[in-house]
């Protein structure tokens, strides 16, 4: 098939090359013929225009990104409780898992910190929801009633463990099948929805960043344009007023541009620095949880564990390949082989003397495992505080800058006015 | 294009393209390979089923010695001394059957009938007592579908799961006589003191809307399976679950209306759901259980044999009976020792 030109368009200037040759065209027979007086006239609307255009978009530029580095922040936030909120309930749900471990009273402690726990993603997901986008409420109202079902089932397993029951083992498997199968699920899915929030804010606050200086440029061109035809006209080398106010336009643009950047790099360095690691260490840290569950698994379910010890194989790998060391010295790496060895030790043991298992695993594994989970927790911590300051110190400024810009562009143009009204006074 | 087009503007504007630092999502991480499943050995099948499964009855099993040897003159080269050299009985066991084999949260440790049979193998091989004996036992904790699959891989040494002896087993392991003659019933809801939701299996079958849970891979999955298929009812109606206890999750859910297991496993069961389950109905499958072992080591079987004998003269099986099943289950008959299969 072969492709065939309109008629109508043979010959003619396409598009907005053609507008240009008009736009020419139209400005050519205007001057033509035009005395000084209007041409001066005309000058002044222009640099009025293009000074004002300047200060209206400009302000507008440092306006949006300002509100589009907010947005990152609100995001990586959000991003850090929502993961917050996972690591709390994977951890509960190792907790309940080592306390029917430990049976009778070596219990206590570990159901306080359990309770604890639950506690924790209850008002979190509360606190999250609220201010939080429809998507992201409505999905945690659905994790709050996957929790409380997934808590009246580790009830049910405690309280026949602690009658010396078996089907207590029953019901904490279909306990972590909730947290597994359904909970784990939605929050890894938000979490990618607010990773993908942070990337479009940033992608944003670097789009608006081109106004200030789009805009500035041109009213910068404009006002050496007609300073240039007024020095050739007029035979003077300067008119004060239009050279100061180009010299305003141009330290508003470096200025501007000059903090825009600033602004910009201080988000992209914590994206790419603190925010990253916040968010590895947080996935170590889940990671790290969901592989003592499984650990423990094994031993409560010992001869028919081999789902258990794939789980457990599983998180242990994601936790380590989660890693992300920010120096040479790296104590969530550590942490992680560490316990990946202790635990190994374990379930290796476990086939030969259960018994001595069930003892490594609740004393040395235990704190090997703590060590780690602290580790991850620490490093979660601190670089989670860390992106919060880098994105709000991201957006310092910015505010101050939009009424500068503004004000100034403002000056500029009144003070090429004066410039311009000045010839126009002595030419009559 | 576009990319192309936003860094020539970028150029001459020095800004304004999409970020370049992209938060990363988390890498996926390949799942652990599962372990194969432990290969099973093809077993050339008896000549003859040497029972009476009609009536119930187990197989012939291999003759006893003629008496249990002293754990310090058992015979040289034997199955018995290997394990004693050893110094541990490998026992194929449950952690979840309450009253056969399960787990003690407070002491940690797997008791019950079947566990009381296995410690007083292991007193004869290693000569201790029946505090010791314990600690002479290697644990390997299975679901009932690997009874007989770990005995074949040479994982276990013997298997005391609730398990029961009939000719098709025979035919891939040896096992010893019986030691308890179970059979199978139904556990339903108590709808008033001693009523069930149903009274029997055939009224439970009768009922469409009734769904059963049954144990993979065990008999009662064979029986059940057999009786819907024979009443034309949808086979849907039966959830075979790896682990009795799952049953008896689905059942407090409401999720089945009953579970079909050997009476001994159902009273186990009932216990855990006072005071609202009920075992109904008469036997609909007579189940004698029997201690599995490896096909071959025939001195094993008739070691163990011997074991039981003693146990069923001197008063320790029914003192063993009396200690876990007596108060659930009450008077008990001494299964018969049929121990007359020839010796190959």
């Amino acid at each position: 098939m072969t492709a065939t030109q309109p008629s109508g368009s043979v010959g003619q200037p396409g598009g907005a090359a053609g507008l240009l040759a008009a736009a020419v065209k139209w400005l050519r027979s205007r001057l033509a013929g035009n005395t000084t007086p209007s041409l001066l006239r005309l000058a002044m609307v222009v640099t009025t225009a293009l000074t004002v255009l300047f200060g209206v978009f400009g302000a507008l530029g440092v306006s949006r990104r300002e509100a589009a580095l907010a947005d990152a922040r609100v995001a990586a936030e959000q991003l850090l409780a929502v993961q917050e909120l996972r690591v709390n309930l994977v951890h509960a749900d190792a907790l309940a898992s080592e306390a029917y471990l430990a049976g009778g009273e070596a219990s206590g402690s570990l159901r306080t910190e359990y309770e604890a726990e639950i506690a924790a993603v209850g008002v979190g997901v509360a606190a999250v929801s609220n201010g939080s986008s429809p998507a992201v409420a409505s999905a945690l109202g659905e994790v709050a009633q996957q929790v409380a079902r997934y808590a009246g089932l580790v009830e049910q397993a405690q309280a026949n463990n602690r009658q010396g029951f078996p089907v207590g083992a029953a019901f904490l498997r279909q306990a972590n099948t909730v947290v597994t199968k359904e909970s784990v699920p939605l929050f890894t899915g938000l979490e990618q929805t607010l990773r993908g929030q942070v990337n479009s804010a940033l992608d944003r606050a670097s789009r608006a960043g081109a106004w200030l200086p789009l805009f500035g440029a041109a009213a910068l061109a404009g006002l050496a344009v007609i300073g240039a035809w007024l020095s050739v006209r007029f035979r003077r080398l300067l008119n004060i007023p239009l050279a100061l106010a180009s010299g305003v336009v141009a330290v508003l643009l470096i200025v501007g541009y000059s903090m825009q950047a600033d602004a910009i790099t201080t988000a992209q360095d914590a994206t790419a620095g603190p925010l990253t690691l916040a968010d590895s260490a947080a996935q170590v840290r889940a990671a790290e949880f969901a592989a003592r569950r499984e650990e423990t698994a094994v031993l409560i379910y010992r001869g028919n564990n081999q789902a258990q010890r794939d789980a457990f194989a599983l998180a242990i790998n994601t936790a380590a390949a989660a890693v992300r060391c920010p120096a040479t010295e790296c104590p969530v790496q550590a942490g992680v082989t560490r316990y990946r060895a202790a635990a190994e030790s374990v379930i290796e043991l476990s086939e030969r003397d259960g018994d001595a298992a069930r003892e490594a695993s609740l004393n040395s594994s235990s704190a090997d495992f703590r060590a780690a989970a602290d580790a991850a927790g620490q490093e979660t911590t601190e670089q989670g505080a860390a992106a919060s300051a880098a994105f709000a110190d991201s957006a310092d400024g910015l505010g101050t800058l939009r009424v500068v810009v503004f004000a100034g562009a403002l000056v500029a143009a009144a003070l090429a006015l004066a410039g311009l009204g000045q010839r126009l006074k002595e030419y009559r | 294009m576009n990319r192309v087009a936003c860094l020539v503007a970028a150029g001459l504007l020095l800004v304004g393209c999409g970020s370049d630092v992209q938060l990363a999502s988390p890498a996926p991480v390949t799942a652990a390979p599962t372990t194969a499943a432990a290969p099973t050995t093809s077993i050339a099948p008896e000549a003859t089923c040497l029972g009476d499964e009609a009536v119930g009855r187990a197989p012939q099993s291999y003759p006893a010695l003629e008496s249990v040897p002293a754990a310090t003159e058992l015979p040289e080269g034997s199955t018995m001394e290997a394990i004693r050299e050893r110094g541990a009985l490998r026992v194929g066991v449950s952690s979840d059957t309450l009253l056969f084999g399960s787990r003690n949260p407070s002491s940690g440790e797997i008791e019950g009938f079947d566990i009381d049979m296995l410690k007083q193998v292991a007193m004869a091989i290693f000569g201790v007592s029946e505090e010791e004996s314990y600690d002479y036992l290697e644990l390997v904790v299975m679901p009932y579908s690997q009874r007989i699959s770990k005995l074949l891989a040479d994982e276990v040494d013997i298997v005391a799961h609730t398990m029961t002896v009939n000719c098709a087993r025979w035919t891939r392991i040896a096992f010893s006589t019986e030691y308890y003659h179970a059979g199978q019933r139904l556990l339903v809801r108590e709808v008033s003191p001693e009523v069930g939701e149903f009274a029997s299996l055939e009224e439970f079958i009768s009922d469409a809307d009734a769904t059963v849970c049954v144990p993979a891979d065990g008999t009662s999955e064979e029986e059940i399976g057999a009786r819907l298929v024979e009443a034309g009812a949808d086979s849907k109606r039966m959830q075979a679950e790896t682990e009795i206890s799952d049953c008896l999750v689905l059942f407090q859910q409401g999720k089945v209306a009953a579970i079909a297991s050997d009476d001994t496993v159902l009273a186990g069961l009932a216990i855990q759901d006072d005071p609202n389950a009920i075992v109904v109905g008469p036997f609909f499958s007579e189940e004698p259980y029997a201690l599995g072992m490896q096909p071959g080591q025939v001195d094993f079987v008739q070691f163990v044999n011997a074991v039981l004998a003693g146990m069923r003269e001197d008063g320790t099986w029914q003192a063993i009976y009396d200690r876990w099943l007596f108060g659930t289950l009450g008077e008990a008959k001494l299964p018969d020792a049929r121990d007359d299969r020839p010796l190959p």
